[in-house]
This record gives structure tokens, sequence and C-alpha cells, in this order.
């Protein structure tokens, strides 16, 4: 099965978890709760994915490994954006997210919701809180330049949430904040071997 | 929110300020000046609680493999220890730039 970095995982529990250190005791509670797992950005043995529990509190993070035989059913960020899984969520944070939508299809970007509000809308379990952020990831594409990655940032900003944006490369991801103000220096990637620097630059094409 | 700050001996000067990073989530902030004290002031101010004993070894060997006279300032978000590490490198690249 193909699984990429930010797609919940639906599994059975905690008994399905493999890892080198002990295995902290909120998170058999927070499986019970919601048992979805995330797939991190890191490499596996052959038959495993690297993945991470999230429990209620900010310091609740578990890196562990699953067996692929494991999985139970695959939720990919882009698949929570094609059945806009928030239109019937009254939540105002769901508000921000629609604005989000409207904005990236008008684009016509692939996108998708990660972090606690992907959690929520994956799982059925409250994960926001009112001082979340808003997490996304969007597919780089070549009409990625610049100037273009600029006018996307700004109308994000304009959301009344604060929107934190990865762009998903195939070599890796970065922040769209960074490559904004990078002026074409290196920036962050992270990459499935850990992050590494790295300048981004695609041509201006006339229109 | 935690706070935390680590001193270490040091004796090379940076040329100037120098500020990386990202503030949002899984990422962090390096703000670097220089120090005519004959020491680096490491302060960390983090939303991720209880990892102290992450940061300090972490901190400590990238300032002995550094010896650079510097007061740095670290925001974190949450940060893995590779994008900590990548960051200070980043902020030191920029700082002591000839």
């Amino acid at each position: 099965m193909e699984v990429n970095p930010h797609d919940l995982l639906e599994i059975e529990g905690v008994g399905d978890l493999t890892s080198f250190s002990t295995i902290p005791e909120w998170v058999e509670s927070a499986l019970a709760k919601a048992p979805f797992v995330v797939v991190r950005r890191a490499q596996a043995s052959e038959g495993f994915i690297a993945v991470g529990v999230r429990g209620s509190e900010r310091n609740e993070r578990f890196a562990a490994f699953l067996l692929v035989n494991r999985i139970i059913r695959r939720i990919t960020p882009e698949q929570l954006t094609r059945e806009s899984k928030w239109s019937d969520q009254p939540k105002e944070i769901f508000r921000g997210l629609e604005q989000i939508e409207k904005l990236l299809d008008s684009h016509s970007i692939k996108w998708g919701p990660v972090g606690s509000i992907g959690f929520e809308l994956a799982s059925g379990k409250e994960t926001t809180k009112k001082t979340s952020d808003i997490d996304i990831v969007i597919h780089f594409s070549e009409n990625f330049t610049l100037n273009f990655a600029r006018e996307i940032e700004g109308e994000l900003k304009k959301n009344q949430f604060r929107v934190d944006v990865q762009v998903e490369t195939l070599e890796g991801a970065f922040l769209l904040g960074e490559y904004v103000e990078s002026g074409e220096k290196p920036i962050l990637l992270r990459t499935m071997d850990g992050p590494i620097l790295k300048k981004i630059t695609i041509e201006e094409k006339d229109k | 929110m935690e706070n935390f700050t680590f001193t270490f001996p040091a004796t090379n000067k940076i040329d100037r300020f120098a500020h990386v990073g990202v503030v949002g989530s899984g990422d962090l902030e390096v703000l670097m000046e220089p120090s005519s004290d004959l020491q680096t002031e490491v302060t960390i101010r983090t939303g991720i609680t209880g990892f102290e004993t992450t940061w300090e070894p972490l901190i400590q060997r990238f300032f002995t493999q550094h010896d650079i006279a510097a007061k740095v300032k670290i925001n974190d978000f949450g940060a893995t220890p590779g994008v900590v590490k990548l960051r200070l490198e980043q902020a030191l690249e920029v700082a002591a730039n000839e």
C-alpha cells in the first residue's frame, strides 16, 4: 500500500505499534479515543511505516512504527478535501477552511487539511482548540513561481485563522512562508532522510 | 511556555546579526547576535514543555563544535532535533559569512 506523510491510518490500538523506546501511558488512551496515527516523514524497515501518535497536549507526540498489514483504513488529506467534510460542521475554524477551499480551488491547486484540523475531520473526534492554526498541505507544481507563491500567501493571510502551509514536492516539503521570504536563498526541505537546506527556484514563464 | 538558558565559554567573534527559521508548527526561529563577552548564551522559549533534557545535549554539542561568542535566542514551535540543528547551522552561516 502506498502511503505518504500526513496520511492518517486507522488501526486497532496501541498493540499494533512497535517502538525502540517505552510507549508512554497517554498513547494507549489517546488511541482508545481515536484510533488513528499519522504517517511521519521518515524511513522504516521493509513492511513497516513510520507513524506518529497525537495526544491531547502539545507535548504529547510519540514516534513509532506500524506493520503495513495492520492498517484498517487510510485517509489522505486530499480525500478530506474531495469530500468537503467540513461543510456541515458548525465550528468557526471550518469557516476558515471554507475560505481556503474557495481560494485554492480557484487556482486549481491540489491540497488538503492536516495537523489538528485534519485529524478532527478524519477521526470525528474534537481535536482543534480555539487557539489552533489551520495546517494544510498543498502540492507543488510548475506554476509555483515566487510571485505565484507570494499571491497565495497574501490571500491566506486574510484568513481569520493563522494558516500554516506545507508545500509537498517529490523530494520533500517546505513551508510556503519561508519560500516567499527566501529571496532565492536555500530553504529548509524536509525529506524522508531528514531536513536539508536547498534552493527552490522556478523560472517565471512568459504569459 | 517554558524558558531555559545555557551558557558556554567562547572565544571567536561572529560578524553580524542573523535571523533564520519560521514561526510555525514543527519549526523554530533562531536569532543570533554578536557578543563582546567571552561566552555564548543560548535562551530557548518553547510551548512544548518537558524537553529540557533533549535540548541540553543538542545545544551543547553544537556550541562545542562551533566556538562562537554570541547571544542566541531560539523560539521553538515543536521542531525535531534535526530541524533545530539545521536551523542553527543556517544561522551560523549568515552570522559568520566572510
